[in-house]
C-alpha cells in the first residue's frame, strides 16, 4: 500500500508545509510544528480519510510515522 | 491480478481495488494503468485520486518522461473529470505554477469535483505567487459552504502562514479573548477562519491553560493588557462543577450563576467589551436517568435552571450562547466524544466545532450591526412548487394537497416568522407582476400575503440587478441581504455579481429549504425592540413597477461564463414525448400558443415542415429539451416559411437562446433557399411577455387583426447576429 504518501498528504496539509517529504524515521522530535496538537489533528484527519477510529490509547502512543502505520495497519487490512 | 479490475465499473469500483492494482503494477505501466482506471470510474473520486497520486509519488515517477504526454494540452486526462484533478495536482507537485493555475480554473469555471479543495488548492498558488488578497478571496469562498473540521483546518493553518505576509481586507477587525478550561487551539484556529468568511479579522487572545477565573479576577492580567473589544466565556457543564446529586439545589444554582455574574461585573467594569458566555449543555450519560430530571437536586434539573436563570439575569453587553440547544443541534451522542477529551481535553468533539463557531459569529456579527436584516425570495419552486405563470393558480404545489405543497407552506410558515420578527421580505421573481401576485391574492393555503413583503418585484430584468434596485429603495446596505433561490444559475450570478449578499445553498428538494436558512444563523440578534418588530409597517409597502435599467457588459460575461451548449434537430419519436408536453403547457414564452396532440405533431413531421427542437445544458447542467419551433411552407410559394409554432420553457427566460433559435431558422431557410420569414404573435392572457418579440427580433410589422399580429422577415437584407453565449453541439 502506499499508505505512507498517503499521510505525506495529511501530514503537509495539517502542518502546512506543501514539500515535506515523509518518511518511517519521521518523528515529534525530528519534524518542525508536530506538537501535541498536531498530533491530534492528524489522527483526526488520519480517521476521516480511511474512515476508522484509533483506539484511546494508541492515539496516547503516536510519536512518529511508523507508530502511526503500525496502529493503521490493523484497520486496513 | 490485475484483470480482476476490469469486472469493475464506474460505478462499483473500490479505491482499494485501484490500490492493490496500482501497487502490483510496473513503474513502466503505471501510467497506462492509471488511464485504464480513468477510463472506467471517469468521475471524480477523492480516494481514488490518492491513490494515483501517491503511487506516482512513491516511485519517483513526477519527473518521468512517460507521465508527460497524459500532462501536455489536449491529453486524455485532462478531458476527464478525475484526469483534470490529478494533471493539476501533478502539475502543482512539479511546480509549473502557470499551467497549474489555467487547470484550476477550468476545475473551478466548469464546477468539477470537491469546488472547495479546488479553491483552497488555487489559494496556495496564489500564496506561491504572492497574489495574497487573491489567496484570500479564494480562502474565502473555499469556506462558504463546507463545514467540515478536517477541511476548516487545514484551512486554517494556510490562512494564519498568509496572515503574516498580509491582513486580509476586511469589514471590521476585532480583538477577541477566548477563556475556556479547556484545550483552546483546535477552536480557536477554526474561529478565526470563520470570522475570517464574514469579513471580520480578529486579533486573538487566549487565556493560560484552566485559569480563566484568575485571569479576570488578576486586573493585571494578560487578558485586560491585550484590551479585547469581546470576550468569550467558553464554558461547558464541566466548570459547574456538580455532583450527580444536589443536597442542597438553591445554594448550588445560586453559587454557579453568582460566580459568573461576577466575572462579567468585574469584566464590563475594566473593558467597553462585549461578552459572549456559553451556558451549559445537559450530559448525556447520567446514573439517575430520569430522575435527574425529576427529583429536585438531580444534576440536569440543576444544570436547566442555572442556564434559566443565566438568561434571565444577563446585561445587555453580555448574550448567552445556548451552548445546550447547539449541542442538541449537534447530537449529544457525537458532541460528547470521551477518546478526545481524555486525549486531549478537547470538548466537545472536533466534528461539534464547526456548529460552535458559527454560533459564536452570528452571536459576534450581531455584536457589531453586521447581522442581515432583508430576506429576498424567489417565487416559483421557492414559495410554492411548479410555476405559476405556466401552471396557474390551480397548479401549483401549495398546502397540504401533496407533501412537496406541505413543505412549500411549512416554509412560507418560516419567513413568515422572520417577518414577525423585524427582518424585511421582498420578492424578486423573473414572472409577470399579475401572475406573480396571483397566489398570494387568492390562494387558498397560502401563509404569506402580498402586505407581508416590502417590496414586490416581478420583472424579467436580471437579479443582481433587480437586487441592488430593491437595496437602494430601502436605503439599506446590499450586504445586509439574503437572497433565496431554487435555480442554481440565479444563485450563481448573484453571488458572482454581487458577493456581499448571502446565498444559501438551498438544494433542490423543498423540505430542506427551512433549514437552509436557519442553519446559516443570518438573523442572529441579541436584542429585539418594538422598532424590529414594526420596522416592517415603516417601509410602507412599495411594489416597484418602474423600468430598471440593464447593466450589459456584467450580465454578458456572466451568459458568457455559463458555456452554454445546444443541442437541435429535427423532431424524432424519442423526443416527441416532452416537444407535446412543452406544447401543451408553454404559456409565457409561446407566440401563437396553438396546441398540439402527438397525433398533430406526428402529421406536421410527415408532410414535411420544418421542425426543430433545442436541448439546453450549460456549466451547471442540462436544462433538458426546452425550446420548440415548427415552420411550414405555404402552398404555391416557395420563397416564403411561415412560423407556425415557436416557443421556450421559462426556465432558460434570460439567456438569449430566442437569437439562437432564430439563427438556427435562418440557417435552414438559406438551405432551403427560402427569402422570408413570415410570424405571427397572437395575444393571451400569459403571453405578453413576448408581445414585441418580432420587433425585438428585426421582423417588419405588417398587418394587425382579430388573428392577430403579423410580420415578416425579409432575407434578403437582414443579417445574421450570430449567438454569442450558445456554441452549438450534438
Amino acid at each position: 500500500m502506499n499508505d505512507l504518501y498517503r499521510l505525506q498528504f495529511i501530514f503537509r496539509d495539517v502542518l502546512d508545509n506543501p514539500n515535506l517529504i515523509l518518511n518511517e524515521t519521521t518523528s515529534v522530535e525530528n519534524c518542525q510544528g508536530w506538537d501535541s496538537v498536531a498530533t491530534v489533528q492528524m489522527v483526526l484527519a488520519i480517521e476521516n480519510e480511511y474512515n476508522i477510529r484509533f483506539k484511546t490509547d494508541e492515539v496516547a502512543r503516536i510519536r512518529s510515522v511508523s507508530d502511526i502505520l503500525r496502529f493503521l495497519n490493523p484497520y486496513i487490512t | 491480478m490485475c484483470s480482476n479490475v476490469i469486472e469493475f465499473t464506474s460505478e462499483n469500483i473500490k479505491a482499494t481495488v485501484a490500490h492493490a492494482c496500482l501497487q502490483q503494477t510496473t513503474d513502466e505501466d503505471l501510467f497506462r494503468k492509471i488511464n485504464d482506471l480513468f477510463v472506467l470510474a471517469p468521475d471524480y473520486n477523492r480516494e481514488l485520486l490518492a491513490s494515483c497520486l501517491a503511487s506516482i509519488e512513491s516511485r519517483n515517477l513526477l519527473d518521468s518522461p512517460g507521465l508527460s504526454p497524459y500532462l501536455a494540452d489536449g491529453s486524455i486526462w485532462r478531458r476527464i473529470d478525475i484526469g483534470i484533478w490529478l494533471v493539476a495536482r501533478l502539475l502543482d507537485l512539479r511546480s509549473e505554477t502557470a499551467s497549474a493555475l489555467g487547470l484550476w480554473n477550468s476545475i473551478i469555471d466548469r464546477q468539477i469535483g470537491e469546488i472547495s479543495e479546488a479553491l483552497l488548492a488555487r489559494a496556495r498558488l496564489y500564496g506561491k505567487t504572492g497574489d495574497i488578497q487573491q489567496a484570500f478571496s479564494d480562502i474565502r469562498n473555499s469556506l462558504q459552504n463546507k463545514r467540515n473540521y478536517t477541511f476548516l483546518l487545514k484551512v486554517a493553518k494556510f490562512y494564519q502562514r498568509l496572515r503574516q505576509q498580509a491582513i486580509p481586507k476586511a469589514v471590521k477587525s476585532i480583538r477577541l479573548a477566548y477563556l475556556s478550561s479547556t484545550t483552546t487551539d483546535f477552536i480557536t484556529q477554526i474561529l478565526q477562519v470563520a470570522c475570517f468568511r464574514e469579513g471580520i479579522d480578529i486579533e486573538l487572545y487566549t487565556a493560560p491553560y484552566g485559569a480563566f477565573r484568575q485571569d479576570v479576577l488578576n486586573p493585571n492580567s494578560g487578558l485586560f493588557k491585550f484590551k479585547p473589544d469581546f470576550v468569550i466565556i467558553a464554558t461547558n457543564w464541566r466548570d459547574a462543577n456538580l455532583p450527580w446529586f444536589v443536597d442542597n439545589p438553591t445554594e448550588q444554582i445560586m453559587g454557579v450563576v453568582d460566580e459568573f455574574n461576577n466575572l462579567w461585573k468585574i469584566l464590563l467594569q475594566r473593558l467597553p467589551c462585549r461578552v459572549i458566555q456559553y451556558n451549559f449543555d445537559l450530559p448525556d450519560l447520567d446514573p439517575y436517568g430520569h430522575l435527574s430530571l425529576s427529583m429536585d437536586g438531580g444534576r440536569l434539573q440543576i444544570l436547566r435552571q442555572i442556564n434559566q436563570r443565566l438568561a434571565e439575569i444577563t446585561p445587555p453587553s453580555v448574550a448567552v450562547l445556548d451552548l445546550d440547544h447547539v449541542s442538541a443541534k449537534f447530537g449529544k451522542k457525537a458532541w460528547f466524544d470521551a477518546p478526545y477529551w481524555h486525549i486531549a481535553k478537547q470538548y466537545p468533539a472536533h466534528e461539534a466545532l464547526p456548529i460552535l463557531v458559527d454560533h459564536n459569529v452570528a452571536l459576534i456579527r450581531a455584536g457589531l450591526g453586521l447581522n442581515k436584516k432583508v430576506l429576498v425570495l424567489d417565487l416559483d419552486n421557492t414559495l410554492w412548487g411548479g410555476v405559476i405563470g405556466e401552471d396557474g393558480l390551480d397548479g401549483i404545489k401549495l398546502g397540504s394537497s401533496s407533501p412537496e405543497g406541505e413543505s412549500f407552506k411549512t416554509f412560507q410558515h418560516y419567513v413568515l416568522g422572520l417577518k414577525e420578527r423585524g427582518v424585511l421580505l421582498a420578492v424578486c421573481s423573473k414572472n409577470n407582476e399579475s401572475d406573480a401576485k396571483l397566489p398570494f391574492q387568492m390562494h387558498d393555503e397560502t401563509v404569506l400575503h402580498l402586505d407581508d413583503f416590502v417590496i414586490f418585484i416581478a420583472n424579467w430584468i436580471d437579479k443582481p440587478t433587480n437586487l441592488r434596485q430593491i437595496a437602494a429603495k430601502l436605503n439599506l446596505g446590499i450586504d445586509s441581504f439574503v437572497f433565496l433561490d431554487d435555480n442554481p444559475v440565479e444563485r450563481a450570478l448573484v453571488r458572482r455579481e454581487l458577493p456581499d449578499v448571502a446565498v444559501p445553498e438551498v438544494g433542490s428538494d423543498p423540505v430542506s429549504y427551512v433549514e437552509a436558512l436557519d442553519r446559516g444563523l443570518y438573523f442572529e440578534a441579541l436584542t429585539l425592540s418594538e422598532e424590529d418588530k414594526e420596522r416592517h409597517k415603516s417601509y410602507k409597502a412599495n411594489f416597484i413597477r418602474d423600468e430598471l435599467a440593464i447593466n450589459a457588459t456584467s450580465v454578458d460575461e456572466f451568459l458568457k461564463s455559463l458555456q452554454m451548449v445546444a443541442e437541435v434537430g429535427p423532431f424524432s419519436e424519442h423526443v416527441l414525448p416532452r416537444i407535446v408536453q412543452l406544447i401543451g403547457k408553454t404559456n409565457q414564452f409561446n407566440l401563437t400558443t396553438r396546441r398540439y396532440s402527438e397525433e398533430q405533431v406526428r402529421q406536421m413531421i410527415s408532410r414535411g415542415n420544418w421542425t426543430q427542437y433545442f436541448r439546453l445544458r450549460d456549466r451547471f447542467g442540462d436544462n433538458g429539451l426546452v425550446g420548440v419551433m415548427i415552420a411550414r411552407q405555404i402552398p404555391g410559394d416557395k420563397m416564403t416559411l411561415e412560423i407556425d409554432t415557436w416557443l421556450m420553457s421559462c426556465r432558460v427566460i434570460g439567456r438569449r437562446m430566442e437569437e439562437f433559435m432564430l439563427q438556427t431558422l435562418i440557417e435552414a431557410a438559406n438551405t432551403a433557399g427560402v427569402s422570408k420569414i413570415k410570424g405571427v404573435y397572437i395575444q393571451t392572457a400569459k403571453n405578453l411577455m413576448v408581445s414585441d418579440f418580432y420587433d425585438r427580433m428585426g421582423f417588419k410589422k405588417i398587418m394587425i387583426s382579430d388573428a392577430g399580429v403579423f410580420y415578416e422577415l425579409d432575407l434578403n437584407d437582414h443579417t445574421i447576429n450570430s449567438c454569442k453565449f450558445i456554441k452549438r453541439g450534438n
